[in-house]
C-alpha cells in the first residue's frame, strides 16, 4: 500500500492493518478451542463437578402464586436421616437483585409469596435423593390472596380491589417512565399518514440446555467463599452476595467453569448461589444444588411480555415523522432488570430508522407470575417485533414495497438519533439490499400463490452499554497479558463464555495483535480472583469490550518487544510489523525479521518478566436527558432478515421454509461462530414467532414448565439459513467487529409475521402466531381446505 | 427429579419366569422401553415396589412377517425397528408411518410397540392404523392367554383391559384385504418430539373406483381411540375423491368428536382439524388410487 494512503488514513484507522484488514487471527473461522472436549464430554459444567465431602440442597418452593406464609414446620424434615440444615426466608433478612437501587428480591419468601414455584425454604442432606424426600415432609401453611395474572388487570386490582403485591407499591407499578422528543402530537396531526395499532409480543423463556447450579465451598477456618456458579455476570453477583450474605468481596470468590447457554436467563443471581453459600457457612462442607427443568421455569427471568400501542407518522414519500408508543410491560413478581428493560424498549425505537420525534409512555407493572428479566435483545424485540409490521403496514398504504420504505428510512453512519444515541457505523441499507437481492425478495413479495408469502424485517442492537449498573467510573474490562518461554501467551480476562465463544475471539483477538497462533493462547477467565475485572456478558458487550482491553494489553507488550526486535534486525522500533511468530520489518520483511520466541526470551533475560495490562471503559456521551442513557453503546450491529413461509391451509401450521439473512456486524473475527450466532437466533426465534409461551391457570400456576408442553422448534423445524455477512468495518471498534448475537433474534419473528400477511393476508399482531389463530383466519375467509 | 420410590428390579429371561413374578409380586409395573414409566417415576405419578423388566423375554421379541399370513409384532418390538423395517413399510405403510412420528430418534430407539399401547395414551400414534389394519393384541398371564381386537383394548384415557399380572405378548396383524388402502395422519405443532393435537387413520376398500368399505379411528379427540360411525357411513358407496364426499366425512368426523381443551390445543381447533385431518386424508388417498 502505497505510504501517503497509509498517512491519509492515519487519523480514522487505528493502524495500517486495520486498513488493510491484513489479518491473520482475526477473521478464521476456526472452530472452538474447547469444542473437541466439550463434545466429547471432558470438560466439566458446574453440575458435573464433586467436592470431598460434598453435600447436596434442594429448594421448596411455593404451589401457590400469591400466599402468606403463616408457618413453616420444618420439625418431620429434619428427623428424617441424612437432613443436615433447613434454611428459611428469615435467614435472608437482605434483600438482592441485579439492579442495586430496585432490588427486591429474596433469597426465599418471607412473609409471603408472590408466585408459583417462589423459593420458600431449603433442605441440605447427605444424597440429593433425601434432600427431595425431606422436601416433602416440610408443612408449610399458607393463606391464600387474590391473584393477579393478566397484566392488564395489574392497576385496576390494585386500586379497586386492593390487591398489592408489593406493599410499597401503589398500583402494582413497579416503574414507570416517560420520554419526549420533539411536539410528537402536532407532528402526528401534520403528518401525511398515521399508522395506529396495537402489539402484543409474549412471554418466553431463553430455555438454555444447562440448568442453574450452585456449588459453594465455604472455608470455615479463613471464612473465606469459594462458589462455582453458573453465572452470566460473576462480578454482579460477587456484589449481591456480598450483601446478602454481609461479607467482603475480598472474601468471595466466584469461579464460573462452563456454560451451557444463559441468553440473559443466568444475568442475575440464582437462589442457588445464595442457599448452597449459606449452608457450606453453616455446616462446612461443599453444597451443591441444581436446578431442575420446572425450577428453570419457575425462576423464569425471560421475556417481558408488553402490550404495546403505536401510532407512527410518515408523510407521503414514506419517511417517518414520528412515533408514539405507549408500552404496557408485564414483570411478574419481582423487579430483576425491570427498569432497564423497560428503558430499552423506549430507546429502541429510535433505530435502525431515522425518527425525527418519539414519545414514550412505559409502565412496568407487578403480576403473579414469573419474574421477567433479560432476555437476548432485551427490550428490543418487542418494540421491534411491532415497528416492523408497522412499516409494512405503512409501505402497503403508501404503496412502497416493503425494502423500499426501509431502504428509505434506514440510517446511515455517523447519525445521531433525538435521544442522543450516537451511530459511528453502520451498513444497515447494504444488509436489507443483500438480503432483498439473494432471494428475489421484490420479484416474490405480493405475487406468490395464496398459502406462500415472504416477509422482510430489519433488526439491531447495541454493542455495549455506556453505563454500569451501579454509579461508577472504574474500567468496564480489563485484560493482563503475560509472555514467558515456559508458556507462550497467557491472557488474563474476567468476561464470561457462556456458550457463545468468548474465550476463543478473546484467543484470537490476542493472537492478532501479538502475531501468535490463536490456538497457542491460554486464556483466562470466568473466575473473579484469577482473571481480572470484567462486568459480565450482556449487551452485546463482551467481544467490543474486551477486544480494546486486550488489544491495549497487546500493544503494551508489542511496545516493549518491538524496541528488542528492531535492535536485533537493525530498524526503528516503529517499523516493526508481528505476525506469525515472526517480527518483521513492515518495510524489508523479507531482509529483516526475526524469530518471535528469540526476541521474547530476549527482552526477558534483560528485563524481567513480561506482564501488560489494558483497559476499556465505553465513551459518555453529551446532551443525555430523561433516562435516554439507557441504550447508549459504543457501536451498534445491523441485520435483515427475509422469511419465505408456507401455510398449511388444512391446519394453519405455518411452515418457515427459508430465512435470507444478511449482517452488518462488521469484521467478524470469527466468522464461524459468527454464523452460528445467526443460526441460533433464527432457531430462537422460529419457536418465539410460532410456538412459545408461558402460560399460566387463573391461579397463577404456570401450565407449562417443562419441555414436553412449552414447545420450542427443533432441528426439524429449522428452515433453509442463507446467511451472509455483508463487507463492513467499524472503525471504532478494536478489530472493526460489532454484535452478532443479539440483533438477528429481533426481525425473525416480525419477517415471519409479514410473510404470513403476504400469504394469506391474515395481519397478525399478536404473538405467538398459533396454528389455531392462522385457521380460524382462513375460516374466517373460506379459503380453509 | 430423583426416583425416591425404593422398588425391587427383575429382569426375568422367560416368559414362564415373568408371568410367575407378575402373578405374585404386589404392586408391580412392567418395564420395556421405559419411555412413559420412568417419567412416571420421575413425577411420582406412580409409586410401584417392584418394577419387571420384561425386554429379555422371546416371545416378546418376536418377529415374523410371511407372505398371505400377516405379521406378528413381539410387544417389544421397538417403534424404531417399525419405522425402517422394510417388510413392514411395504404390507403396513401408514403403522409404519405412524411409528416413525413417535417423538424423537431417542425415544423411538428406546419406546415399544406394546408399551405404546399398554400406556393406553389418548393421543397415542399407533392404535388409529392398527385397528384400521384389524390388528388384534394377544395377552398373557399365568396359565391364560386371550386374543382380542387392538380395538377393544384401549377403553380411557391410560385404561385398558390389562388385568392383574397381564401382560401384551404380541400383536398380531392380518394380511391387508385386497384393494384396501390406509392412511395415517396427525396435527402437531412441530416435527419432532410431538404430542398429537389430534389424529387419524382412514382405511378404504375400493372396487372399480367406489369405496366398498371403510373405517375410520381418531385419536387425541376423546379419552380412547374414536372409531367412527359416521365416517364410513359418509363413504361407503361413494367415488373415491368425491369432493362432496369428502366433505360429508369431514363434517361427520367433526360430529363424533368430544374433544378437550389443555395446553397444546383447544376444544375448537380439535374439532376443526379432525375434519381438516379426514378430508386432507381422503384427498391424498384418491391421489394414491386414481393415479
Amino acid at each position: 500500500m502505497a505510504m501517503n494512503k497509509m498517512y491519509e488514513v492515519s487519523n480514522r484507522y487505528h493502524d495500517y492493518k486495520d486498513y488493510t484488514r491484513e489479518y491473520t487471527e482475526v477473521g478464521r473461522s476456526i472452530p472452538r478451542l474447547d469444542g473437541p472436549l466439550k463434545v466429547t464430554g471432558k470438560l466439566q459444567y458446574t453440575d458435573d463437578l464433586t467436592l470431598p465431602r460434598m453435600v447436596y440442597a434442594k429448594i421448596l418452593r411455593s404451589p401457590h402464586a400469591h400466599a402468606i406464609i403463616k408457618n413453616i414446620d420444618f420439625s418431620k424434615a429434619l428427623e428424617l436421616d441424612g437432613v443436615l440444615d433447613v434454611l428459611q426466608g428469615s435467614d435472608f433478612p437482605i434483600d438482592y437483585g441485579i439492579v442495586a437501587h430496585s432490588a427486591n428480591e429474596q433469597v426465599l419468601a418471607r412473609d409471603k409469596v408472590r408466585m408459583w414455584g417462589e423459593p420458600v425454604a431449603a433442605v441440605c442432606a447427605m444424597t440429593e435423593e433425601i434432600a427431595e424426600r425431606a422436601l416433602e415432609l416440610i408443612d408449610v401453611e399458607y393463606e391464600l390472596l387474590p391473584v393477579v395474572v393478566d397484566g392488564r388487570d395489574a392497576e385496576r386490582m390494585a386500586n379497586e380491589e386492593g390487591v398489592l403485591i408489593h406493599e410499597d407499591k401503589p398500583g402494582n407499578i413497579a416503574h414507570q417512565g416517560k420520554q419526549q422528543y420533539g411536539d410528537v402530537d402536532a407532528i402526528l396531526a401534520e403528518s401525511d399518514l398515521v399508522i395506529e395499532q396495537e402489539f402484543y409480543s409474549s412471554q418466553y423463556h431463553q430455555s438454555f440446555i444447562e440448568p442453574q447450579s450452585a456449588l459453594a465451598d465455604y472455608d470455615v477456618h479463613k471464612n473465606k467463599l469459594h462458589l462455582y456458579a453458573t453465572c452470566q455476570v460473576p462480578h454482579y453477583t460477587h456484589q449481591q452476595l456480598a450483601k446478602v450474605l454481609q461479607m467482603p468481596m475480598k472474601d468471595i470468590r466466584i469461579t464460573v467453569p462452563l456454560l451451557g447457554g444463559g441468553f440473559g436467563g443466568k444475568g442475575v443471581a440464582s437462589t442457588a448461589d445464595f442457599i448452597t453459600s449459606k449452608f457450606s457457612s453453616r455446616i462446612g462442607r461443599p453444597v451443591k444444588c441444581t436446578y431442575e427443568r420446572s425450577e428453570v421455569f419457575a425462576a423464569h427471568q425471560g421475556r417481558h411480555p408488553c402490550y404495546m400501542k403505536f401510532k407512527m407518522g410518515f408523510d407521503k414519500e414514506g419517511h417517518i415523522t414520528a412515533v408514539d408508543f405507549d408500552n404496557l410491560m408485564v414483570g411478574g413478581a419481582y423487579m430483576s432488570w425491570g427498569v432497564v428493560v423497560l428503558f430499552y424498549t423506549a430507546s429502541m425505537t429510535h433505530l435502525p430508522y431515522v425518527t425525527p420525534a418519539a414519545k414514550f409512555s412505559g409502565k412496568r407493572v407487578y403480576t403473579n407470575t414469573g419474574t421477567c428479566g433479560a432476555h437476548r435483545g432485551l427490550g428490543g424485540a418487542q418494540p421491534r417485533f411491532a415497528m416492523e409490521i408497522l412499516m409494512d403496514m405503512a409501505a402497503e398504504k403508501l404503496g412502497m414495497t416493503p425494502l423500499q420504505i426501509r431502504l428509505l428510512n434506514a440510517v446511515e453512519s455517523g447519525h445521531t438519533c433525538r435521544s442522543m444515541m450516537y451511530v459511528p457505523h453502520t451498513e444497515y441499507k447494504k444488509t436489507l439490499q443483500t438480503a432483498a437481492d439473494n432471494c428475489d425478495f421484490e420479484n416474490k413479495y405480493g405475487k406468490l400463490p395464496f398459502g406462500k408469502g415472504i416477509g422482510i424485517s430489519g433488526g439491531y442492537y447495541i454493542s455495549g452499554t455506556s453505563y454500569t449498573l451501579y454509579l461508577s467510573y472504574k474500567p468496564h474490562t480489563v485484560a493482563n497479558v503475560k509472555i514467558e518461554g515456559e508458556n507462550n501467551v497467557v491472557l488474563y480476562c474476567g468476561a464470561t463464555d457462556i456458550g457463545q465463544g468468548a474465550d476463543t475471539v478473546m484467543a484470537q483477538m490476542a493472537a492478532e495483535t501479538l502475531g501468535v497462533r490463536s490456538e497457542d493462547v491460554k486464556v483466562v477467565s470466568r473466575d473473579t480472583e484469577l482473571a481480572t475485572f470484567d462486568l459480565g456478558t450482556f449487551a452485546s458487550r463482551v467481544t467490543y469490550a474486551t477486544g480494546w482491553a486486550i488489544r491495549r494489553a497487546c500493544e503494551a507488550a508489542n511496545q516493549l518487544l518491538f524496541p528488542v526486535a528492531a535492535a536485533i534486525m537493525g530498524c526503528r522500533g516503529q517499523e516493526v510489523g508481528v505476525k506469525d511468530y515472526q517480527f518483521y520489518s513492515i518495510y524489508e520483511k523479507k531482509r529483516k525479521n526475526v524469530d518471535w520466541n528469540e526476541v521474547v526470551d530476549q527482552y526477558i533475560s534483560a528485563n524481567g518478566p513480561l506482564i501488560t495490562s489494558g483497559q476499556f471503559t465505553p465513551p459518555r456521551r453529551k446532551g443525555i436527558q430523561q433516562g435516554g442513557n439507557i441504550g447508549h453503546s459504543p457501536t451498534f450491529g445491523f441485520t435483515t432478515q427475509i422469511a419465505e413461509v408456507e401455510v398449511d391451509l388444512y391446519t394453519g401450521l405455518v411452515h418457515v421454509v427459508k430465512i435470507t439473512e444478511a449482517g452488518d456486524l462488521g469484521q467478524p473475527i470469527n466468522p464461524m461462530s459468527c454464523e452460528g450466532q445467526v443460526h441460533g437466533s433464527i432457531q430462537m426465534g422460529l419457536g418465539n414467532a410460532l410456538l412459545e409461551e408461558m402460560r399460566y391457570a387463573d391461579d397463577g400456576r404456570l401450565l407449562n414448565p417443562s419441555f414436553h408442553d412449552y414447545k420450542l422448534c427443533g432441528t426439524m423445524d429449522m428452515p433453509e439459513v442463507d446467511a451472509t455477512i455483508v463487507e463492513s468495518y467499524d472503525p471504532s471498534a478494536p478489530y472493526g467487529g460489532k454484535e452478532s448475537g443479539e440483533g438477528p433474534i429481533q426481525p425473525t419473528p416480525p419477517a415471519i409475521f409479514n410473510a404470513v400477511y403476504d400469504a394469506i393476508g391474515f395481519r397478525c399482531t399478536e404473538q405467538p402466531l398459533t396454528q389455531e389463530k392462522v385457521l380460524n383466519y382462513l375460516k374466517s375467509i373460506g379459503k380453509n381446505l | 427429579m430423583n426416583i425416591l420410590t425404593p422398588f425391587e428390579y427383575f429382569a426375568p429371561e422367560t416368559l414362564d419366569e415373568a408371568l410367575e413374578l407378575l402373578a405374585t409380586k404386589e404392586n408391580a409395573k412392567v418395564l420395556a422401553g421405559g419411555t412413559d414409566l420412568m417419567i412416571q417415576l420421575k413425577e411420582k405419578m406412580i409409586h410401584p415396589a417392584n418394577v419387571i423388566d420384561v425386554t429379555h423375554i422371546p416371545e416378546l421379541n418376536e418377529f415374523k412377517v410371511e407372505d398371505g399370513k400377516g405379521a406378528v409384532l413381539g410387544a417389544c418390538t421397538t417403534d424404531a425397528f417399525c419405522e425402517f423395517s422394510e417388510e413392514l413399510k411395504a404390507k403396513y405403510p401408514a403403522f409404519a408411518y405412524a411409528a416413525g412420528e413417535i417423538g424423537g430418534p431417542q425415544v423411538r430407539e428406546m419406546g415399544t410397540i406394546g408399551g405404546n399401547l399398554a400406556n393406553s395414551g389418548p393421543s397415542a400414534e399407533t392404535p388409529a392404523s392398527l385397528i384400521c389394519y384389524g390388528a388384534d393384541v394377544v395377552l398373557v398371564k399365568k396359565g391364560s392367554e386371550r386374543r382380542l381386537p387392538v380395538a377393544d383394548f384401549i377403553t380411557g384415557n391410560r385404561k385398558n383391559v390389562l388385568e392383574e399380572g397381564e401382560i401384551i405378548k404380541s400383536i398380531i396383524l392380518p394380511e391387508p384385504a385386497p384393494n384396501t388402502y390406509v392412511k395415517y395422519a396427525y396435527v402437531g405443532m412441530r416435527s419432532s418430539m410431538e404430542i398429537d393435537i389430534a389424529n387419524m387413520a382412514i382405511s378404504l376398500t375400493v372396487e372399480d373406483g367406489t369405496i366398498k368399505d371403510a373405517k375410520c379411528v381418531m385419536g387425541s379427540v376423546a379419552i380412547r381411540p374414536l372409531i367412527s360411525e359416521a365416517v364410513p357411513k359418509a363413504l361407503i358407496g361413494t367415488k373415491v375423491g368425491d369432493e362432496a364426499a369428502i366433505k360429508a366425512a369431514g363434517e361427520a368426523a367433526q360430529s363424533e368428536v368430544h374433544p378437550i381443551t389443555d395446553v397444546r390445543a383447544s376444544a375448537n381447533y380439535r374439532v376443526d382439524v379432525i375434519g381438516a385431518l379426514a378430508r386432507r386424508i381422503l384427498r391424498e388417498l384418491a391421489e394414491e388410487i386414481n393415479g
